[in-house]
């Protein structure tokens, strides 16, 4: 028996069984209906469990990285994270000469998946602490956004905002407030020359861990801060 | 024998042994047809299996109409003259990330759509999806598939909510958006779970139609997904042109939408209409994020309390 006939016969077997299926069975009214369906059953559960293993190998990925952020300290070593300092985590783009068009061209899928989420909003709850004490009972509620403008002349913009960038957006927003306000006339104008970024501006990330002055270049997705997080904030006068 | 003609006798009489003789025994039996229901009964009668003859022509439909509508924006991305239009111009995806896309698509379709599109006719039959001749009015097919671009968006605009949330996005979404600047193609470049899941609003609003109804034809379903499959992939394109459909219907979603969606991040969930993000304020853009701030600022502060000593 031929190769060819070999494989027919085992084709009609495995069409004949499918006939018996259950549900199966609408699909097959002759040999080209039950090839068809035989080829989508085999090709599609190829591609179930080659899509399977891309799908858990990705999320491994995402994960690991989650994971390694969740368990690294916040200091200035941030800013030698691998995933900040090598370029084969990051697109480039170059000038195509031929055509004069500018190419975008992206980096490896697993690097793309391994790398944290930019962080595109976030709810801060913010407290005024005046003489050591919490000036309010219900904090100021701040939903901020994120938006390429803010992020997109930074070297790795990919990774969203950074820190600096939100002391700096709850610094103006405290400052445009009423309460703010009220507190300067009560301390006759000593307060506002107390009240600066850098002194006045304590955040927390989602852990509750204080984020220093010296990690303000590094963008918040590796400071234990995810998209859609409440953290909080301190206001010192 | 075929459900088209509903009649034994007429089925047997415009068979033949090829498709052009099927056609030429259709056009001589039934000369009140018009063009595309002739056809439509010939490819029906020739193929003497529903069952084949939808999936076959479900399948091929799918991936002509795609690609087909893809391939324009790929040829646009290589010519410098069109980027006066683009909506992102210092972004152009290379020839050869087009092709990882397009392999990536494909495995996609034969995946997530090939088996659901083979399955497809038998589900028709129970809910009374008919292919017979002739076709239901225009002004039938124009009102169905008006309410499905309707209810279509209402799915999307919340199921892609819900993809921007948590692990949601971390796991599945984020494969869509690794282009910040979308192309053609992308459009359907998904995980296979968002794939689904954004498809059952394309898929699942006919079936609640139908089921409802009693009453729904193939070819307007047909047509119902080459006008989405366009729209999905016209979004995807990255250009907005002076004569595109959002200039002349202001609430139509259009390229200009979903680019800033994809650049921005937040908002502009929806698909083919801009009137769920207006309403809940899930707008993207520098001027709604302003608005949203301002708002936001003035709540913060009412909802403040000092404490009392």
């Amino acid at each position: 028996m031929s190769l060819k006939d070999r494989y027919l016969n085992l084709e009609l077997k495995l069409i004949n069984k499918l006939q018996e299926l259950p549900y199966v069975h609408q699909f097959i009214h002759d040999r080209i209906s039950g090839r068809i369906t035989l080829f989508l059953i085999v090709v599609g559960t190829l591609a179930f469990f080659n899509e399977l293993y891309i799908t858990i190998e990705m999320s491994l990925l995402q994960k690991n990285t989650s994971e390694e952020l969740e368990r690294g300290r916040i200091d200035e070593s941030l800013k030698l994270h691998r995933m900040l300092v090598s370029d084969e985590y990051h697109g480039k783009e170059y000038k195509d000469e031929k055509s004069g068009i500018v190419i975008e061209e992206f980096e490896d899928r697993d690097k793309f998946f391994a790398k944290p989420v930019f962080v595109s909003e976030l709810d801060v709850e913010c407290n005024v602490i005046v003489d050591g004490k919490e000036l309010l009972s219900t904090p100021l509620k701040f939903h901020v956004e994120f938006s390429p403008e803010d992020y997109e002349n930074e070297k790795r913009p990919e990774f969203g905002t950074t820190l600096r960038v939100l002391r700096l957006r709850l610094y103006h927003y405290f400052k445009d407030c009423e309460i703010y306000r009220d507190i300067i006339k009560n301390e006759g104008g000593e307060g506002a020359r107390k009240f600066t970024i850098s002194n006045g501006v304590k955040i927390y990330n989602h852990k509750d861990e204080l984020l220093p002055l010296n990690i303000d270049d590094v963008q918040l997705c590796f400071l234990k801060i995810d998209t859609g997080n409440t953290i909080k904030c301190e206001f010192i006068l | 024998m075929s459900a088209v003609f509903n009649n034994a006798t007429l089925s047997g009489l415009v068979q033949a042994s090829t498709y052009s003789q099927t056609l030429q025994n259709v056009a001589h039996y039934q000369p009140q047809l018009n063009f595309m229901e002739k056809y439509w009964a010939a490819w029906y009668s020739y193929m003497n299996n529903d069952v084949l003859a939808t999936g076959l022509m479900f399948f091929l439909l799918h991936e002509f109409m795609y690609f087909f509508r893809c391939l324009p924006w790929f040829i646009i991305d290589q010519i410098p003259y069109f980027r006066r239009w683009k909506l992102q111009p210092t972004k152009i995806p290379s020839a050869k990330e087009q092709l990882y896309c397009l392999k990536s698509v494909l495995l996609s379709h034969f995946l997530v759509e090939a088996i659901p599109i083979w399955t497809f006719h038998p589900m028709c039959e129970k809910l009374g999806i008919t292919v017979e001749v002739p076709f239901p009015s225009l002004k039938t097919m124009a009102l169905e598939i008006g309410l499905f671009f309707v209810l279509e968006d209402t799915w999307h605009y919340w199921a892609h909510r819900l993809f921007h949330y948590g692990v949601f996005y971390k796991y599945i979404h984020k494969q869509h958006h690794r282009y910040a600047a979308p192309f053609g193609l992308s459009a359907e470049y998904a995980h296979p779970a968002e794939t689904l899941s954004l498809g059952f609003g394309t898929v699942g609003m006919p079936i609640l139609y139908v089921m409802y109804t009693g009453k729904l034809h193939l070819f307007t379903l047909c047509v119902w997904i080459t006008l989405r499959l366009f729209q999905a992939v016209d979004s995807h394109s990255g250009y907005d042109f002076p004569w595109s459909l959002n200039k002349i219907m202001p609430f139509w979603a259009g390229a200009e939408h979903h680019d800033l969606h994809h650049h921005y991040f937040i908002g502009n969930y929806a698909s083919s209409f801009r009137w769920w993000d207006y309403c809940l304020d899930t707008e993207s853009g520098p001027e709604a994020k302003a608005s949203r701030e301002e708002r936001m600022k003035k709540r913060a502060e009412n909802n403040a309390q000092k404490k009392t000593n």
